[in-house]
């Protein structure tokens, strides 16, 4: 898996880590039973603190995609296909917004408002 | 049905059927001695060439098939998935001359030392073993050569590498790929088979009491090679800002391709028998390219400053290998 952080980002370092392994999820990079490498081998090869990444772990368990278990570690679920399903279809959104002159943080923006909108959605 | 073509029908010939026929002959002949023999023959003999080795007559038919034919087959049947497959290259025509050599090797020592002692009371009275020796060397030697000019030439598929095309890195952003990677099942039982025909034959060495040095010798390569089998069975590969690191599951054997020695990184893809004459951690018969070989296909290979090539076969290389690239030309950059 690949996992990108930008100390000079405004977003918060979890949260790009986060981003990142819902990224390797969409793309096809991990899949659904595939075991995260444990935190602090990602947070000494990346020099951020273990909890930084634990934190991140935490989020991606919140939001269904893995399942952390003890002596197992963080185990990818069956929602990595769904993210996977979804990737053309991203893609290309990102592509028609970028041909039509909107950056991706304003088509994000658009995304979140248009899910708040959705009567259905409990989040 | 298509006739297979002449790289892999040669192959068959010289290390499956030509072993087979060899050995063949060589129980037959061992077989109508039998009755002449004394019971327990001399199997060992010392440097000056005198007897000084004995095992019941019986175990050398059983010696002659577990060795003259059972390593030759193993040699043929972890070459020939991948010539089947469409793989090609000096390794594979090197490998079938080798089982059939050893073959001839093996059949020839054993019915020639065995035949010598037809007659004799007591195996005390064992000539020297110099014309028999010889006599195998000289098959194994003859035969080699032969099944070596038998076998068509072919050149191995060694693709040219274009680097990858870099991942597009920010400046200040900190990037890691990791992946763990686990050898396929075809080459563990392959391993598994090696090992087992070693601890048999280390078990038969103790159980008919032969040379207790050839024993011990039978039983450390047994284990030896059972450790490196398990060390070698998963790795976890890792790309990032100080550079390439396989490392074994086990914690060792573990190996680093610092950043700054990297100069390009590319998608490859390996056959394993036709580029390094095996799985697991090899170097390449041109001695430029070191690999840590678990399957066939997808790899990652990292040219160093010098030339040298490092490759690990591992999935998702194309991202790994882009990521690689874009750290040294950023680094290339920076200085």
């Amino acid at each position: 898996m690949l996992v990108r952080i930008d100390p000079e980002s405004d977003a918060p370092l979890f949260a790009q880590i986060a981003a990142s392994v819902r990224a390797d999820a969409a793309a096809g990079r991990l899949r659904a039973g595939d075991r995260l490498p444990a935190a602090r081998d990602i947070a000494s090869a990346l020099s951020v603190n273990v909890h930084t990444v634990l934190h991140a772990y935490q989020d991606l368990r919140d939001e269904g995609l893995v399942e952390l278990r003890r002596g197992r570690g963080a185990v990818v679920t069956t929602q990595a296909e769904a993210l996977q399903h979804l990737h053309h279809d991203i893609q290309d959104l990102v592509a028609r917004a970028r041909a039509a002159g909107l950056s991706p943080d304003a088509l994000a923006a658009l995304v979140k408002e248009a899910g708040r909108a959705e009567p259905k959605e409990h989040r | 049905m298509t006739r297979p073509d002449p790289a892999v029908r040669r192959f068959v010939l010289v290390a499956i059927w030509l072993p087979v026929a060899l050995v063949a002959v060589g129980l037959v002949v061992q077989l109508v001695a039998l009755p002449q023999l004394p019971s327990t023959v001399a199997v060992h003999w010392n440097a000056a060439g005198e007897a000084n080795g004995f095992a019941s007559a019986w175990t050398q038919p059983l010696m002659t098939v577990l060795f003259g034919l059972g390593l030759p087959l193993l040699m043929a049947l972890t070459s020939l998935a991948g010539l089947r497959r469409g793989d090609r290259g000096p390794t594979y025509r090197l490998m079938g001359a080798s089982a059939a050599a050893v073959s001839a090797l093996v059949t020839v020592g054993l019915t020639g030392t065995l035949v010598m002692q037809a007659g004799l009371d007591d195996a005390s009275q064992a000539p020297t073993v110099w014309v028999p020796l010889v006599a195998s060397l000289v098959a194994g030697a003859v035969v080699g050569v032969g099944a070596w000019l038998l076998q068509p030439r072919t050149d191995s598929v060694d693709a040219a590498t274009r680097p990858a095309a870099p991942l597009a890195l920010a400046p200040s952003e900190r990037v890691l790929w990791i992946r763990t990677i686990s050898m396929s099942t075809g080459a563990a039982v392959a391993i598994v088979a090696a090992v087992l025909l070693l601890a048999v034959g280390a078990v038969v060495a103790w159980v008919t009491g032969s040379e207790p040095a050839i024993a011990w010798l039978l039983t450390a390569v047994a284990v030896i090679l059972l450790f490196f089998a398990a060390t070698t069975l998963a790795f976890h590969v890792r790309v990032d800002d100080t550079g390439l690191h396989v490392v074994s599951v086990l914690g060792i054997p573990r190996f680093h391709v610092p950043l700054a020695d990297v100069a390009s990184a590319a998608r490859v893809t390996v056959n394993p028998m036709g580029e390094f004459g095996g799985w697991g951690v090899r170097i390449a018969p041109s001695g430029r390219r070191f690999g840590i070989v678990l399957r066939t296909g997808e790899a990652l290979e990292a040219t160093r400053r010098n030339g040298r090539r490092f490759v690990v076969t591992v999935d998702d290389a194309e991202t790994a290998a882009a990521l690689l690239e874009a750290l040294v030309q950023r680094a290339g950059a920076r200085s």
